[in-house]
């Protein structure tokens, strides 16, 4: 829960009182809990809803306000923005909020009118690689019965198809997936099937992060050298998308005239885009100043 | 001494909360003139319960059905509230036969009027983005 978001203290200053004494199983990150509304679900009241917040903000027009009692993981996103919209994940309406959270609600519809105007940066193509650290931790707080599940229905079978065969076999060692997971976190990419992620081979034998600007600064000189690098190319193709990597020139034009506003996204399909936001603001203050030294 | 401490204590805060009203009129007043339109289930208790909240706090409040928003009818506003029925059949909603309540709405890409969306309704108005519960 970010404490110092501007919908916990303006206008209205929300006296947010965490429980630390009642921890529940699912709400992992240990802060505590904060009562939005009253009301037990089935018992007339609903459950609310959490987003997925594994790679939730590596598009700049995303930030994630709070979490929620879930049983999606810590990363979870309860109050969360994504442009123009945000998410007050909690079913309560204001019969049933709490003085401070009610608050907090009007805070929270001050503070999104200054995003009037913009449209979401990246639409949801795959999953964000930290899920599978979040496996691994799944994986190692299994019994070892439970981990040799098998078959198309069972959990554990599911959580370990992501990972080396040989890594999560009978001589199962959470160290080491939790190692190989650190050491290949950034040559992750999509794969065929919305939820795959895969290792990116290219990337491992190059020791190069996909989503790092380093990876920009490779491209242009890989191609400087030549422009017919199949590597670069392939690497191109894979991840500034096919419209921006289709060609040498293509590419290094699309890095010259955006490279500031540049921005990787695992959920918006493991490839770079442009942060029109920013790049707009940036033309708007570059021509007012302009205006001004004339 | 014991017995004087509750007396003490509800002195501070009878005296106290005039005070703190005060800080939160003058907090709130200029953004009062913010125009709220709350889109939810015609008729449903949640609109009411939203509607009652947001008059005491907004100066202009319009109330439609979550189906019917769009740019052209968000146009005269600053911030949506979205919202939907109990997705369980609680609060006087219809009672859920085999599925989950959702809502029959999709917004243009082209919709950039700020949203305020409660519960599942983001997954439902802009699926296929990260407000959603997959």
């Amino acid at each position: 829960m970010r404490l110092d978001h501007p919908i916990f203290h303006t206008p209205l200053a929300v006296d947010v009182v965490l429980d630390q004494d009642h921890p529940y199983t699912d709400a992992h990150d240990g802060q505590g809990t904060w009562l939005v509304h009253e009301g037990e679900f089935g018992k007339g009241c609903d459950v609310g809803i959490v987003s997925d917040g594994h790679g939730f903000e590596d598009s700049p027009d995303c930030e994630r306000i709070s979490g929620g009692i879930n049983s999606k993981g810590p990363r979870a996103v309860a109050i969360g923005r994504q442009a123009n919209l945000l998410q007050w994940g909690f079913y309560g309406a204001p019969d049933r909020m709490t003085a401070q959270a009610k608050r907090a609600f009007l805070n929270a519809i001050v503070y999104m009118r200054k995003f009037d105007g913009q449209a979401p940066l990246v639409q949801k193509q795959s999953r964000g690689r930290t899920w599978l650290s979040q496996f691994a931790d799944t994986l190692a707080h299994m019994s070892a019965e439970e981990r040799k599940g098998k078959g198309e229905n069972n959990y554990a079978s599911y959580l370990k198809k992501n990972f080396p065969a040989e890594l999560v076999g009978d001589d199962f060692d959470p160290a080491k997936l939790r190692a190989w997971y650190e050491n290949h976190e950034e040559y992750f990419g999509h794969g065929k099937e919305r939820h795959d992620i895969v290792l990116d081979e290219d990337l491992v034998a190059l020791h190069l992060s996909n989503r790092k600007p380093a990876f920009l600064d490779w491209l242009r000189q890989r191609f400087a050298k030549d422009p017919h690098d199949t590597l670069a190319l392939r690497l191109a193709a894979r991840y500034l998308g096919p419209e921006h990597g289709k060609d040498a020139a293509t590419a290094l034009a699309f890095l010259d005239d955006n490279r500031p506003f540049l921005f990787f996204s695992d959920t918006g399909g493991y490839r770079w885009f442009v942060d029109t936001n920013a790049q707009r603001a940036a033309r708007a203050a570059d021509s007012g100043a302009s205006k001004n030294n004339r | 001494m014991r017995g004087s401490i509750p007396i003490a204590l509800g002195l501070v805060a009878f005296a106290a909360a005039p005070r703190a009203q005060q800080t939160d009129d003058t907090a709130w007043q200029p953004h009062r003139a913010t125009k709220v339109l709350y889109a939810g289930w015609p008729g449903g208790s949640r609109e009411q319960a939203f509607q009652q909240f947001l008059e005491q706090h907004f100066d202009k409040v319009g109330v439609i059905d979550l189906e019917k928003l769009s740019i052209a009818t968000a146009k005269d506003y600053d911030v949506v509230v979205a919202d939907w029925c109990s997705q369980y059949g609680n609060d006087g909603y219809q009672k859920r036969e085999n599925s989950l309540f959702g809502v029959h709405v999709q917004l243009d890409p082209e919709f950039t009027k700020p949203i305020v969306a409660m519960d599942y309704v983001s997954s439902n108005v802009r699926n296929q983005y990260k407000l959603d519960w997959l």
